[in-house]
């Protein structure tokens, strides 16, 4: 019984203080949400205005819709942020740029947020969605498919490996410009060049993988891949049962049914959880920092350290900033947040997954519900009637789930120091040293998050300031 | 006025510009995707079609119970009736289309009857394939209707399927 | 040690409620499906329909014309499609339902003019299992849509309405016809 009162008990936490929260901000999350939907909107609809000049138009458009969407996510989770005073309970120095650099933010987060709508197939929706958009306008339907400009055939491909070569380029040199000049809109610039390349990569590496996946399929070894298969088949075949279909219908309930609801319900709510602790800023330094603060690198979980000599220092240090920069600020704070959710206890993570799993499963409801008040009409109907009742739906929904994500990180933060807290208690003296080598303490983000009101000295050499 | 009173009007204004701009859109891609027809004045020319610089005039509609052809007589069913719609028009260099609807004062609308939909052949064409610089060249265009529409015809418009626009759906009367 | 288990256990729980949960919420199908029953109009947009009648035989004739010979069923459904509106539509579609499969047609219906009506057959083509529970569907859906009506007409044809349909006409000859147009009175 005491798992379910658990449960229970971080069910009703996650919910009131939710709800609390939600009306306390409300006003402010209404207006970010309506901007930004309608900023998505206007791109988007620009995206499908200019798509028969030029599919890359289309995509730019596109990628600044995006942009502008994740901003709009980022300002509501720090407006629930701020009223949850979770800036208070981390530990990071007073100057993290975290703290006023909007488009520090974006950097950061952008691929990690336009990675979790790929895995949800949210971009090529939103691509698939302009040839809508274009015919409500113009009433034709084009040729070929926006996707398909980006399906890298013979000499397409090489266009499309320089303009992503390219664009990453360009966006390092803006980048550094923007870092010596600090001339804001520079900052937007990077973000949208990134959100462009980011989405360009999307879109035709999905492609590459359909053709790698068909030339694997012609290749003769292809079919000793199914050797296994028939052999299996052929064993159960003497017992008299029919294997392969049982396959068949085990293999259509797995894919048709279970991974997806795995997918949509468990592995989309701990992504957004990690995006959210992005924003808010897990105590991550990059292997880059440590390494200019003359103390060997410890890159990874702690499982296997590099040691580099001082020696190469200088030389590889500028290569790898430049390459790496992007492990060291998306990669390894993604992992990290991942681990700081999923430490947390199993039954905060089902209370979590709950609360979740039945807003987003309200959210579609209530706009199925609005489709069906108004009952089957034509497309040109729909043109102008679906963009309200979509405003209105996330209106409702998005602030409702941006609120959940930062009680729910807030509440990890406070589980966690609870539970290092009680560590601490349990293990008389030793207890520093032991924490200090034994989790990888330098660089990880669930170490310092809890133990800061312990040991700050030690645990935390980010805390004295001196991030690069 | 206390900060949260004044949130929630920032949410009331920011929510009547979204709303403006939604419902100034949604107006606007409907007045496109909605056909408005204008009359011509009778047996003038237009140019009905949209897309193509086809200008057209109609000579005459003839409403009639009976279809003569080379073969027969079509009477048409009980409670309908034919209609004859003699159109001139003028081929533009890449070549016709004329795919014009029948329109009634209460907008309904009927596409004309391809050769199948009656036996034998009549003198006129019913396909706008002359060639340019042939003059200009007749088509003639049936439809069947019910008879009590047979009162409250406008005239032939184009088809409005792929249109998207704002400009008026000209619509032909006839002459007379 | 049961405890951490018990804990786990209740996670497991809550991951199998939501998969349940977004398995039966689905896909959006697009259209919005309405129940109609032999005998009952429906409309969808300009045009209403109303199925009349069924029959099954073996061999088919279409308009007199000998169309072929089945190793299973023909179902012939006789529909009235009527056109009050302002247009006719050009982007009907008509299909049948059962037993969780679906099934096409292979000429599909005739939807006439404004002001005239159209009392014709569509054929299909299934084994016998599959005519208990039949359920006529008819969408009109442009190649383009977002969300359209469609209506299901249940034939209501129970195990034993088709066990009796077998005994009496398992073998016969359907003769359907494409209709001829008439004006609506």
């Amino acid at each position: 019984m005491e798992p379910i009162r658990s449960l229970l008990s971080a069910l009703n936490q996650l919910v009131t203080t939710t709800g609390v929260v939600w009306w306390r901000c409300l006003p402010r999350l209404l207006v970010t949400a309506m901007l930004g939907w309608l900023g998505y909107r206007i791109f988007a609809q620009g995206a499908a205005l200019v798509v028969d000049v030029s599919a890359w138009w289309s995509l730019l458009l596109l990628s600044i819709g995006f942009v502008v969407r994740l901003s709009a996510i980022i300002i509501g989770l720090r407006i629930a942020g701020e009223q949850l005073q979770i800036r208070a309970a981390i530990p990071l120095p007073d100057d993290d740029p975290r703290d006023d650099s909007m488009s520090h933010l974006l950097s950061i987060t952008l691929l990690p947020f336009l990675g979790i709508y790929a895995v949800f197939d949210v971009i090529t929706d939103a691509a698939n969605h302009i040839q809508i958009d274009y015919y409500v306008f113009s009433g034709l339907t084009f040729e070929r498919q926006v996707l398909s400009q980006f399906n890298p055939e013979g000499a397409g491909v090489w266009l499309i490996v320089g303009v992503i070569v390219g664009l990453y380029v360009v966006r390092r040199l803006v980048e550094a410009w923007f870092e010596r000049t600090g001339f804001r809109p520079l900052g937007l610039v990077t973000a949208v060049t990134e959100g462009f390349f980011i989405m360009i990569v999307l879109l035709s590496g999905r492609q590459v993988l359909v053709m790698v996946q068909q030339w694997v399929d012609d290749r003769n070894f292809r079919v000793w891949l199914d050797y296994p298969g028939w052999g299996l088949q052929q064993v159960f075949s003497w017992v008299g049962v029919d294997i392969s279909d049982v396959l068949d219908q085990l293999g259509s309930l797995w894919f048709d049914t279970v991974w997806p609801g795995v997918v949509a319900m468990v592995v989309e709510p701990m992504l957004w959880l990690a995006l959210a602790s992005l924003v808010y800023g897990s105590q991550v330094l990059s292997a880059a920092d440590l390494w200019r603060r003359g103390r060997p690198v410890t890159v990874g979980a702690g499982r296997s350290g590099v040691r580099i000599g001082d020696r190469e220092r200088g030389v590889a240090l500028g290569f790898q900033d430049a390459f790496f920069g992007d492990l060291n600020d998306k990669y390894l704070p993604t992992f990290q947040s991942l681990r700081l959710v999923l430490s947390v206890g199993a039954t905060f993570f089902a209370a979590y997954l709950l609360c979740y799993g039945v807003l987003t499963t309200g959210e579609e409801w209530l706009s199925r519900g609005f489709y069906a008040l108004i009952g089957g009409q034509r497309v040109s109907f729909w043109s102008f009637a679906a963009p309200p009742i979509e405003l209105l739906v996330e209106v409702i929904a998005e602030p409702l789930r941006w609120v959940l994500l930062a009680t729910a990180f807030h509440a990890c933060l406070v589980l966690y120091a609870a539970r290092v807290d009680e560590e601490v208690a349990t293990e008389p003296g030793d207890g520093v040293s032991t924490r200090s080598t034994g989790e990888g303490s330098t660089g990880e983000g669930s170490t310092s998050a809890g133990s800061t009101s312990v040991v700050p000295e030690t645990v935390n050499p980010g805390a004295e300031g001196a991030s690069a | 006025m206390s900060e949260r009173r004044r949130q929630w009007l920032a949410v009331a204004v920011t929510g009547l510009l979204v709303l403006a701009m939604v419902v100034g859109w949604g107006g606007y891609l409907r007045a496109r995707a909605t056909p408005h027809y204008v009359q011509v004045p009778p047996g003038a020319v237009a140019t009905p079609e949209q897309g193509y610089d086809m200008p057209m005039r109609l000579v005459s509609l003839t409403v009639t119970p009976a279809l003569v052809t080379n073969r027969e007589v079509n009477y048409a069913q009980a409670g309908a009736v034919w209609v004859i719609a003699v159109v001139d028009y003028t081929p533009p260099p890449e070549g016709g289309f004329c795919r014009l609807h029948l329109i009634a004062t209460d907008g309904r609308a009927w596409s004309s009857i391809d050769s199948l939909g009656y036996e034998g052949e009549r003198v006129l064409p019913t396909s706008c394939s002359a060639k340019p610089g042939e003059g200009t060249p007749r088509v003639e265009l049936i439809y069947l209707i019910p008879e009590t529409a047979a009162t409250q015809l406008a005239g032939l418009a184009s088809s409005a399927t792929a249109y998207r626009g704002t400009e008026p759906f000209w619509t032909l009367t006839p002459a007379g | 040690m049961i405890r951490r288990f018990g804990h786990w256990l209740v996670a497991l729980l809550a991951c199998a409620a939501m998969i349940g949960l977004h398995a039966y919420t689905g896909e959006f199908g697009h259209v919005d499906a309405r129940r109609a029953t032999i005998g009952q109009t429906a409309r969808l947009y300009a045009s209403t329909v109303v199925v009349n009648g069924w029959s099954i035989g073996q061999v088919l004739y279409s308009d007199d014309a000998f169309v072929g010979r089945t190793g299973v069923i023909y179902l012939a459904v006789n529909v009235t499609v009527a056109t009050d509106g302002s247009e006719r539509s050009t982007s009907w579609k008509v299909g049948g339902e059962s037993n969780g499969r679906t099934f096409a047609v292979d000429d599909s219906l005739f939807v006439p003019e404004p002001g005239f009506q159209r009392r014709q057959d569509v054929v299909f083509e299934l084994s016998p299992d599959d005519l208990a529970g039949f359920t006529v569907t008819f969408l009109d859906q442009a190649p383009i849509y977002a969300y359209d009506p469609q209506v299901n007409v249940d034939l209501g044809i129970t195990a034993q309405d088709a066990a009796q349909a077998f005994d009496r006409s398992r073998y016969d000859t359907v003769r359907t016809t494409s209709g001829t147009v008439e004006v609506i009175r």
